[in-house]
């Protein structure tokens, strides 16, 4: 007994030690963000507006590392597989090809009159990651087969990526258009203002609340949609809002930082052992975790040596690929322990 | 005790099927099958691997589409009810879990309180009572904070149980709740399904041990191939003529070895 009833007080300092150990990684991550970079700040008259810029970029940054996050949580939930991620299943890719989608037809062709560039970014990312999920709910019914989900998932990348490129291509015509679709394909905060963080917070917001909100169903199919449904889950409801807020919130982060890769993968994986497996728990760490992450990458991204910037893909990719290829051969010799 | 007797004295019961049938491509795995259990009662679901008794429960939990046949629960058919209607109407404890996640016990018994309150709010303190009393009832208030998958086969058994009691669901659904359990366990299982059912809950649980049925069980259903070959009062159905037939074994009455637990009627 005296064990059952000391388990929530351990519980709740496990937290408070997360939380706190988070904020403070948050806090360093912000400080250099603002520290870092190619200007001296010790200029009086560029001090505001150098701030100003990597306040934006810190902020989206955040915003984009959380999104990936906290969408990585929902589609690990989604497909009962904690090695789905947004990148892996072509959704963030699709995200891209919305964009420049978005950016050809508005930029390129005048369309959509009344919409800037800046506005129209996030609703093509949302177009594209909704769709690439909806081929992907439909196409696997049956979800617990990881090869399947894994093979779907890089298929539908590859194509999207194809016809990025094939979008790339077109918008070369005009130098200045292709500028613009080149430097979102490669991903990377470097052209972060206000305008695009104001842009993509009502998708960040919405999606973040909203999957916080539906926690409780996204555990019930944690069990299998047997087991889900017997217990008063409807669950064609659950999986097709989730979808919704997971595309938000994968628009909100592609419009930001183009496709990073790895984030939505690695960051629940690494927060489960601290925060649980419970979504209204694991979401919100995951989510500061996530910036801290994307935050930490991106002045990595600027502080390593090279002609420009890095670009923040990059950096995710090698810090994020060998962490994946880990916890794959990780899961796989659990697999073969268990049968 | 005539079945007649049986539906007097209990007006409504907790689920009725009639006809039910249920096919897997053309074949019917499941066919013109009528059943009820009343609150008060255990009605064990007996027959030969592959007979249908998880289909049956499975169908019974509305997890299978009808090809034909009508299912009525206390609360009307069960076709017509909305998900969470139906998880307040009944319980399915499947015979082994899928979840491989490291959900805590209390917060898999908590899933029990789903259909209860709002369904995107939190838990109420209602629905923390509920869960504290599931967990006592199954004797697992010791583990309520360690990791469902890593709890042996026979507490995840426990646990689902007490999540199915969580519900407060009058009609509980059981898929062979003893398959994974030493004697003692299982002993202390079909005690603990006793109380439930004078407590005044349905229970229909599918079973494998026909002594095991004739010991806790009021009645017996038995399936042949998607059949009902039998049904009736346990000790009816239970008995040389449908033993035979079915099994294809004789019963010798009063021959096989029995148990009973510890310091129990002794």
């Amino acid at each position: 007994m005296s064990d059952a009833s000391t388990e929530p007080r351990r519980r709740r300092a496990g937290a408070v030690r997360l939380y706190a150990a988070l904020v403070a990684l948050a806090a360093a991550a912000a400080f250099a963000s603002l520290s870092v970079g190619a200007a001296d700040l010790g200029e009086e008259a560029l001090r505001q507006t150098l701030l100003s810029l990597r306040g934006a970029r810190l902020v989206g940054a955040s915003l984009a590392g959380a999104a990936l996050a906290a969408g990585g949580v929902l589609v690990q939930g989604l497909f009962r597989n904690p090695l789905a991620s947004p990148s892996i299943l072509g959704t963030t890719a699709g995200a891209a090809l919305g964009g420049q989608l978005a950016l050809l037809l508005v930029q390129g062709l005048g369309l959509g009159i009344g919409f800037s560039p800046e506005m129209a970014l996030p609703l093509g990312c949302l177009a594209g990651a909704g769709l690439s999920l909806l081929i992907l709910l439909v196409f696997l019914r049956a979800t617990d087969d990881l090869l399947a989900l894994l093979l779907t998932g890089f298929i539908l990348g590859s194509l999207f990526l194809s016809l990025g490129g094939f979008i790339t291509s077109l918008a070369q015509d005009d130098w200045q258009l292709g500028r613009a679709v080149v430097a979102f394909s490669l991903g990377g905060l470097g052209g972060v203002g206000w305008g695009q963080v104001l842009a993509a917070l009502p998708l960040f917001a919405v999606g973040l609340v909203a999957a916080w909100g539906w926690g409780r169903p996204l555990d019930l199919l944690l069990a299998g949609e047997d087991e889900a449904r017997t217990l008063g889950v409807d669950v064609r409801v659950v999986r097709t809002w989730t979808a919704v807020w997971v595309s938000a919130l994968v628009a909100a982060a592609v419009a930001l930082g183009g496709n990073v890769a790895f984030v939505g993968l690695i960051v629940p994986h690494a927060l489960r052992p601290f925060a649980g497996v419970a979504h209204r728990r694991l979401l919100p760490a995951a989510a500061l975790a996530g910036a801290v992450f994307v935050a930490g990458c991106d002045v990595l991204a600027r502080a390593i040596p090279s002609r420009g910037e890095v670009p923040l893909g990059v950096v995710t990719g090698l810090v994020g690929a060998p962490i994946f290829l880990w916890l794959l051969i990780r899961a796989r010799r659990e697999e073969r322990g268990d049968v | 005790m005539s079945e007649r007797v049986d539906e007097a004295r209990a007006p409504a019961p907790a689920v009725r099927a009639r006809g039910l049938t249920v096919r897997r491509g053309a074949r019917a795995v499941l066919e013109d099958v009528e059943l009820e259990a009343a609150r008060g009662e255990v009605l064990a679901l007996l027959g030969p691997n592959g007979a249908g008794k998880s289909t049956l429960l499975r169908a019974l939990a509305g997890l299978l589409p009808l090809a034909e046949g009508h299912l009525e629960l206390a609360g009307g058919p069960l076709a017509a009810m909305a998900p969470r209607e139906r998880a307040r109407a009944l319980a399915y404890v499947p015979q082994r879990s899928l979840l491989r996640s490291a959900l805590l016990v209390e917060e898999v018994v908590a899933q029990g309180r789903y259909a209860h309150g709002r369904a995107l709010g939190g838990l109420q303190g209602r629905d923390a009572e509920a869960v504290d009393r599931a967990l006592a009832e199954v004797d697992a208030l010791a583990f309520r904070g360690r990791a469902f998958p890593r709890l042996s086969v026979g507490e995840q058994q426990r646990v689902l149980l007490a999540r199915a009691l969580a519900t407060e669901a009058p009609l509980l659904l059981l898929d062979e709740p003893t398959a994974p359990l030493d004697i003692a366990q299982a002993l202390a299982t079909f005690d603990l399904l006793r109380r439930l059912a004078d407590a005044g809950r349905a229970v229909v649980a599918a079973v494998h041990g026909l002594d095991a049925a004739r010991q806790f069980a009021d009645r017996a259903l038995l399936l042949h191939a998607g059949r009902v070959a039998a049904s009736g009062p346990v000790e009816e159905v239970v008995a040389p003529e449908p033993v035979r037939r079915v099994y294809g074994v004789e019963l010798l009455e009063g021959a096989a070895l029995g148990f009973r637990r510890e310091g129990e009627g002794a």
